[in-house]
């Protein structure tokens, strides 16, 4: 039994010494461009997520061997040629000892990470996605197209506080035993109904930037991408109860552009509604946009290989052309129309013919 | 009409439409005055040093006759403003009679090279003049990297051969200014046979003085006395190696200090001369560490997380990196272990390693173990889960022995957290 542990442990450590070797450094270096998600744990600011990620890269980065060592020309008195002209000299080319990783170093130092993920606090928890060096010219872009992130949302009945956060001062007590899960489902759906669905279409008709009543618009709404961008407001997009089990329950909440905070303000506010009180456990964003649980890295895989193998997983999800700022979409969904309706006509004169 | 070329533009001006080796009288070159070894001494600029190529002026004068001009001095050639950067010292014209009565550029070489012994200056040379002056430059006078001596230093040179980080080492203050002034024969040599006698050897030297450059600086019989200092207190030979490779600053401190702190240690604690032993071994850096961070910890264990005067003892003896963890670390530790855990002081004496964990580590593996309903740390109950191991084993260890799920599980469940 013990034997086949080991074996199987030697083998894993045999792959991983097998990746590690396998690249030098500035290899590494330049596979690590692009996106990637982490797991943000609860307790840590996002801007300390990245931090560490940072550190922990420059430190697994220049761990690795350097790939070449550089040299310098020197010159020296010219050992040939010594008898014949004794102050003779000649430029030979030796490694360069002030490059030397002992002398020089660590060769990385610095290394260009930014937040792509919007909403996070520090008690929230979840998928966080991060831009590595080209790809942070890419955040701005990205926070631009408004994609709708998820969260499932943990509340419990009872008590409301301060903060509107288990941890806060309660404020309030109040009983929860008239509510049922129906009644919570109503008050979901009517929150929804009140944030969402009657001011969709003003909202889309203010925020989108088509005229609503146009072919465009049916264009786009046809191919899902009918949708708000620029400057928005906070926006509930959909509602709905996942478990209750008094006093908890847990709400699936898809949004845009929203905060953790507002979040909890929601579950405040559900409390309300159902003549009760909730406070918020816990606020957990699985997905954002492309960026789903699956691809989110856990904080002990914050080291190189998951990394790299991670962004080599995460960068085509952010070359979908969703991502496009509305206007450019827009062109893209009619020229791709232009294009197939011209196929067909092709294809028909050729049967035709 | 005057023209003025360096030596690629006079070569082409010369030899428009022939292939023609061009060659121009030896004295020209080799005239003892014009030594460029000491015009570069005197002025040893990097850009003029390029910059200076001899300038040949090929004049026509008044009475249409040709004369070529090599010259040194600016007032000599009244050159232009962009020609006029660095020239050599001397000026030498090719007497004109020389160049009478040619009409054609062929015929200029030709009387060249009947004028006496000729070089070809296509071809390769013995004393290239521009080498000379890169052969030594001066090192800078001001730097911000022993970078910049490194090639000059054999003691820098011999320190990287042992393994110590340079980078890390000229950010000590005070020490690479030093550091430049020392042999390694002379000044280096015997601390670092005195170290490997002490017990520090192999690559750990190298780690050793990059923790701690000082020590070069200190005096060997010093060094002595406070190694001498440890074996009349009845340290083994084993346990001095483990405290010096574990505090490389441990060997900085005066015998007086150190006597001090040990001194400090046992009163506060009330421990046997063993139990200090047992304990600076394990933890060496209680005696560099500053005075206050123990004393402060010592306040927090009592009055805030409420440890008896009893127990502070053997809390200690058992792990006395509690004395140095952080003051918040330390109180968010307890505070999970107590209140969330529901963990009492006597079961955490048992277990003092707890407290030095990583929190979110703890958190972690406590929650997943209450998921899967095995979250029970009393001994005295069958299928408890001992604390002392819960912190200190890695992932894969604690899913196999103490969860008994797959490692896949427990990953999952992170990130339901």
């Amino acid at each position: 039994m013990i034997g086949v542990r080991t074996l199987v442990q030697l083998q894993n450590m045999s792959i991983v010494r097998k990746s590690t070797t396998k690249i030098v450094q500035h290899a590494a270096f330049e596979r690590l461009n692009g996106y990637f998600a982490v797991y943000k744990p609860q307790d840590v600011l996002p801007r300390q997520v990245a931090t560490r990620v940072k550190h922990a890269l420059l430190r697994d980065l220049n761990a690795l061997p350097e790939g070449y060592q550089e040299s310098v020309v020197s010159i020296v008195p010219d050992e040939a040629r010594l008898e014949h002209n004794p102050s003779a000299l000649t430029a030979v080319s030796v490694p360069s000892i002030r490059s030397h990783r002992l002398v020089r170093g660590p060769r990385y130092k610095h290394l260009k990470i930014g937040i792509i993920t919007e909403g996070h606090d520090l008690k929230s928890s979840g998928v966080m996605a991060l831009a590595l060096r080209d790809g942070v010219k890419k955040v701005e872009f990205y926070q631009e197209a408004r994609l709708p992130s998820i969260y499932t949302v943990h509340g419990r009945l009872g008590f409301a506080t301060f903060s509107h956060d288990i941890e806060g001062k309660i404020v309030e007590k109040s009983t929860y035993d008239h509510i049922t899960k129906p009644r919570l489902e109503k008050v979901l759906s009517g929150l929804l109904r009140i944030e969402c669905i009657v001011d969709l279409f003003s909202f889309l008709h203010r925020h989108s930037g088509v005229n609503i009543r146009s072919q465009e618009a049916y264009e786009l709404a046809a191919r899902g991408l009918l949708q708000p961008s620029g400057d928005i407001p906070t926006l509930l997009l959909d509602m709905r109860c996942s478990r209750f089990e008094p006093p908890d329950f847990e709400i699936e909440i898809q949004c845009l552009r929203e905060s953790a905070q507002y979040l909890r303000r929601v579950v405040n506010n559900i409390g309300l509604f159902l003549k009760s009180n909730a406070v918020c456990i816990k606020v957990r964003k699985i997905q954002d946009g492309p960026f789903k649980l699956e691809h989110s890295l856990i904080r002990k895989d914050w080291r190189l290989d998951p990394i790299i193998e991670a962004v080599r997983t995460c960068n085509p999800l952010m070359k979908t052309f969703n991502l496009l700022p509305l206007e450019l979409q827009k062109d893209a969904v009619l020229s791709q129309n232009l294009v197939d309706s011209n196929l067909f006509r092709e294809i028909e004169d050729i049967e035709e013919v | 009409m005057a023209l003025i070329t360096n030596w690629a533009t006079l070569r082409g001006f010369l030899s428009f439409s022939t292939s023609v080796c061009i060659k121009f009288p030896r004295n020209i070159f080799n005239h003892q005055n014009i030594s460029t070894t000491g015009r570069f001494s005197t002025k040893p600029s990097d850009m003029e040093l390029w910059q200076n190529k001899p300038k040949v002026k090929l004049v026509a004068n008044r009475h249409r006759k040709l004369s070529l001009e090599w010259s040194n001095h600016l007032e000599d050639m009244q050159l232009s403003k962009e020609d006029r950067i660095g020239l050599p010292q001397r000026s030498l014209v090719v007497s004109a009679d020389v160049l009478e009565n040619v009409s054609k550029k062929e015929d200029i070489l030709d009387k060249v090279e009947e004028s006496g012994p000729e070089i070809d200056i296509l071809a390769e040379m013995d004393e290239p003049p521009v080498l000379e002056p890169y052969a030594q430059l001066p090192l800078p006078s001001y730097t911000y990297t022993l970078a910049s001596y490194i090639e000059q230093s054999h003691t820098l040179q011999k320190l990287v051969e042992l393994g110590v980080d340079l980078s890390k080492v000229e950010k000590k203050q005070g020490v690479p200014s030093e550091l430049l002034k020392m042999d390694f024969e002379r000044d280096i040599k015997d601390k670092l046979f005195f170290l490997n006698s002490v017990g520090v050897e192999g690559e750990e030297l190298g780690n050793f003085v990059t923790k701690n450059p000082h020590i070069l600086l200190e005096d060997v019989q010093n060094l002595e006395a406070r190694v001498n200092y440890l074996k009349s207190k009845k340290f083994t030979d084993e346990a001095i190696t483990k405290i010096v490779s574990r505090a490389p600053y441990f060997l900085s401190f005066s015998v007086i200090r150190v006597d001090r702190k040990l001194g400090y240690l046992q009163q506060l604690l009330h421990l046997k001369g063993s139990e200090v032993r047992s304990v600076i071994t394990r933890e060496p850096r209680l005696v560099t560490f500053k005075v206050s961070r123990i004393q402060e910890n010592i306040f927090i264990l009592r009055e805030q997380l409420g440890f008896q005067k009893e127990d502070l003892k053997t809390l200690v003896v058992k792990e006395p990196k509690l004395l140095l963890r952080g003051k918040n670390r330390l109180i968010g530790m307890f505070d999970y272990i107590y209140n969330v855990m529901d963990i009492p002081h006597s079961v955490m004496l048992h277990a003092p390693h707890v407290l030095h964990s990583r929190l979110h580590k703890l958190q972690e593996r406590h929650q997943f173990l209450k998921s899967i309903g095995r979250d029970n740390y009393d001994p005295t109950q069958p299928g408890y889960v001992s604390l002392e191991r819960l912190t200190r084993i890695p992932d894969s260890v604690f899913c196999e022995e103490i969860a008994k799920t797959p490692a896949e599980d427990y990953n999952a469940f992170l990130k339901t957290l």
